[in-house]
């Protein structure tokens, strides 16, 4: 049964990576968008999004009542340690959400539409900075023990306050964009837009493969060894390697302007780079290498009644979720814009 | 203020604003979903307008819901890291089914939101009426994770070792509190939702604003005010006696009730004089707290005195929300009889007094129903898990959440004004059409 529930952790990560990553990326894209055509992407946007970001942003509280319920302890650790990049993370989505609904649903379109922009735009490239920086934090595993008698700084700070999770926030913002334009440019109807899509892929497979390459980089100079157990581990080397391929095929997609199978090639790949991190890591949440200590999730599991409850409840849910999921996913999405 | 005090303040706070929320995602789908039905049935398009009025106001609290939500979920663990570690493989069974209720939720709200003329008006409707029951179910499974809390059940506690074994997590469910609150926490979330709707809509219409389309409003949610209304009180009494047998210092501290005694009497209002254990100012009725709480006119109600010193909720904060909560619920009861009267003889209903008292009574339900959790919350206080975990021990160990605490409180203040300011736009042009 643990493994029944890991699988819908991974797949309810995938999925809230993929499509809230899109989502989020959609509000960066906004940032960068210029003066052309700037109500037709906005709107394109927003049809795009509004049928589905609530039901997007449910993948994540799954993910938290699954971290509650089954890995208390993991829920645990990671809340005490990273309280500051997820109070910040979690300040985003409150942003990004409400200013989302509130551009859509004010009654009124007059200025304050530019205002709801402005935060819907930029708290996307806050929420996603977050996220990455929380994500570079776990891959570093730099995160010590709670009762060590050591300094705030020490405990709640340096252990995402650093370049490397920096640069692995910008990565993420890049990813997503990127995953968006590929959303974005399979969703739009007009030539016109899908031209302004298609650069905007462009520069942000260009931005990734520099952020990509500058965190390796950084990190082979400056010694640190979180990015040893990707390449020591050959699944996760595989994934990379794909997703590598992947988006060279990709770059030829969006140039031969073959759009329709943009949307799954921008998914794969995302997906494949998630997969890469976890089966490096896999069983650990984080590991540090130094100090060969980390936070296993087998370890970290409920009592077995817990677990199979827990079980249980999701594969009700699933039943009940799919059918209708889908339902909505091919209402909104079978028609392009 | 000290990190715990912080810390309680931001969850109160964050539960404050988030309930509001919740309850108009759990009750506006109704009257959506019923004025829908109407306009099927009579084509009358005031009540397509009515429909799509209140979905836009349940698309707005429901997206504000959903956030808010997301942020508690996590903050359970943020400020109370103890506490979930060791609760949440027992008592968090409720959230993985209020977890895949709101998925449907969201879900069918998706398709009632952007499916007209997309999809069949049968299927159409149908999504409506799902998101309110998907609504409802969500906000019992919320409710019975909290009164775990207050009646935890399905494991057993070694205070020695401090082991949680035996684990049970459906007993954990369906504990002993689970049906009392559950059943009060709907009843209260209708009848707040439901007052505050028709006092708007009362409120127009004595501003002499589109009369007959917001006296459609009126009828529409009308009927579910006056059932949850009167039901309530016979729900507050199942919980009052069950509180009596299960939480005696909750009790005692909502009633200010110091001294142990047979026959004791029901304080209302006054201000509780904790140092001298007496209540000034207040009207006692003789013998009936007794009765209210165990059905006997003689029986003992224990006092505040009788509890140890570091296990009595604070007496003041708890009096003075119970007083606040019943005051409102009985003036609501009133009204809602003065109406059921008006129909019974067949007068008119909506006479200008009654506009006015519905006008009067728009924020009271709300008020009460956020009394009602302060009295829940603050009178199972030190506990957070009753009898089993204090609250102090379940707090983070991160300092500084007294900055969390006032960054959160500022979020919530602008976005209760936007929210406001929203509504209002939506509900003048409404208006104008």
């Amino acid at each position: 049964m643990i493994n029944f529930i890991l699988l819908i952790l991974l797949v309810s990560l995938i999925l809230y990576i993929v499509l809230a990553g899109a989502d989020l990326g959609a509000g960066i894209l906004e940032i960068f968008k210029g003066r052309k055509l700037n109500d037709v992407q906005e709107k394109l946007i927003t049809r795009a999004m509004g049928p589905v970001w609530e039901a997007n942003h449910i993948w994540l509280i799954l993910v938290v009542v699954i971290l509650f319920v089954g890995f208390p302890k993991v829920f645990k650790n990671l809340s005490v340690v990273l309280h500051i990049p997820l109070t910040a993370f979690l300040v985003g989505i409150v942003f990004r959400g409400t200013s989302f609904t509130f551009r859509h649903y004010d009654a009124v379109k007059d200025q304050s539409q530019k205002y709801y922009s402005l935060f819907f735009s930029y708290s996307s490239l806050w929420t996603t900075m977050w996220m990455g920086i929380i994500t570079g934090a776990l891959i570093l595993g730099q995160i010590p023990e709670v009762s060590t008698g050591l300094s705030f700084a020490e405990l709640y700070i340096n252990p995402w306050l650093n370049y490397f999770c920096i640069l692995l926030g910008l990565f993420l913002c890049s990813l997503f964009s990127l995953v968006s334009s590929t959303f974005l440019l399979a969703e739009s109807g007009t030539y016109q837009t899908r031209e302004i899509f298609r650069k905007r892929a462009f520069y942000s497979t260009v931005l990734s493969v520099l952020i990509g390459a500058s965190i390796f980089i950084y990190s082979r100079f400056s010694e640190i060894h979180a990015l040893d157990l990707f390449f020591e581990n050959s699944t996760s080397m595989g994934f990379f390697i794909f997703s590598s391929l992947l988006l060279g095929l990709q770059w030829f997609v969006i140039k031969c302007k073959k759009d329709k199978f943009l949307k799954f090639i921008g998914a794969t790949q995302l997906t494949f780079i998630f997969l890469g991190w976890v089966s490096a890591q896999y069983p650990y949440v984080y590991f540090n290498k130094l100090t060969d200590r980390g936070l296993n999730i087998l370890n970290s599991a409920a009592p077995d009644a817990t677990i199979l409850q827990l079980g249980i409840a999701l594969i009700i849910g699933v039943i009940l979720i799919f059918p209708p999921y889908i339902y909505l996913m091919s209402i909104f999405k079978r028609s392009s814009f | 203020m000290d990190n715990l005090l912080a810390a309680r303040s931001q969850m109160a706070f964050s539960l404050i604003f988030h309930i509001i929320f919740a309850c108009v995602g759990m009750v506006m789908p109704f009257f959506m979903s019923l004025s829908y039905w109407k306009y099927i049935k009579t084509r009358d398009m005031d009540y397509l307008k009515l429909t799509k009025m209140w979905m836009k106001g349940v698309a707005i609290f429901f997206a504000v819901g959903a956030v808010s939500g997301t942020l508690l979920s996590f903050e359970l663990g943020l400020l109370w890291p103890e506490f979930m570690e060791k609760a949440g493989p027992i008592f968090g069974m409720p959230f993985s089914y209020e977890g895949a209720a709101f998925f449907l939720e969201a879900i069918a709200l998706g398709i009632f939101l952007y499916g007209f003329d997309k999809v069949p008006e049968k299927i159409h409707w149908l999504s409506s009426l799902f998101v309110g029951i998907m609504g409802v179910l969500s906000g019992i499974f919320i409710t019975s994770a909290n009164s775990w809390m207050n009646s935890p059940a399905g494991f057993d506690f070694s205070r020695e070792t401090g082991v949680y074994s035996n684990i049970e997590p459906i007993a954990a469910m369906f504990n002993d509190a689970w049906l009392s609150q559950a059943l009060h926490m709907t009843l209260a979330a209708f009848c707040a939702t439901s007052i505050a709707v028709i006092g708007i809509h009362s409120l127009l219409i004595l501003k002499g604003i589109n009369e007959s389309f917001n006296k459609k409003a009126i009828k529409v949610a009308l009927p579910f005010f006056l059932i949850a209304s009167v039901l309530q009180p016979l729900s507050g009494d199942f919980s009052a006696k069950d509180i009596a047998k299960r939480q005696p210092e909750k009790l005692a501290a909502l009633e200010a009730h110091f001294e142990t005694q047979e026959g004791a009497p029901l304080i209302i209002g006054g201000i509780p004089n904790v140092a001298e254990g007496k209540v000034d100012y207040a009207i006692k009725i003789p013998k009936l707290l007794s009765f209210l709480a165990f059905g006997d006119f003689n029986a003992e109600v224990k006092g505040l005195n009788d509890f140890p010193e570091d296990e009595r909720p604070p007496v003041l904060i708890t009096h003075f929300a119970f007083q606040i909560m019943v005051g409102i619920g009985t003036f609501l009861l009133l009204v809602s009889l003065f109406i059921i009267m008006k129909i019974v003889r067949k007068k008119e209903v909506l006479t200008l007094t009654t506009l006015r008292l519905l006008t009067l009574g728009t924020p009271l339900g709300f008020i009460a129903l956020e009394a009602g959790w302060i009295v829940t919350e603050v009178g199972r206080q030190p506990w957070i898990i009753y009898k089993v975990m204090k609250t102090a021990d379940a707090l983070t160990p991160v300092p500084g959440i007294q900055y969390s605490f006032v960054m959160f409180s500022i979020l919530y203040i602008i976005l209760s004004i936007l929210v406001t300011w929203l509504f209002y736009r939506q509900v003048k042009i409404y208006q104008e059409l």
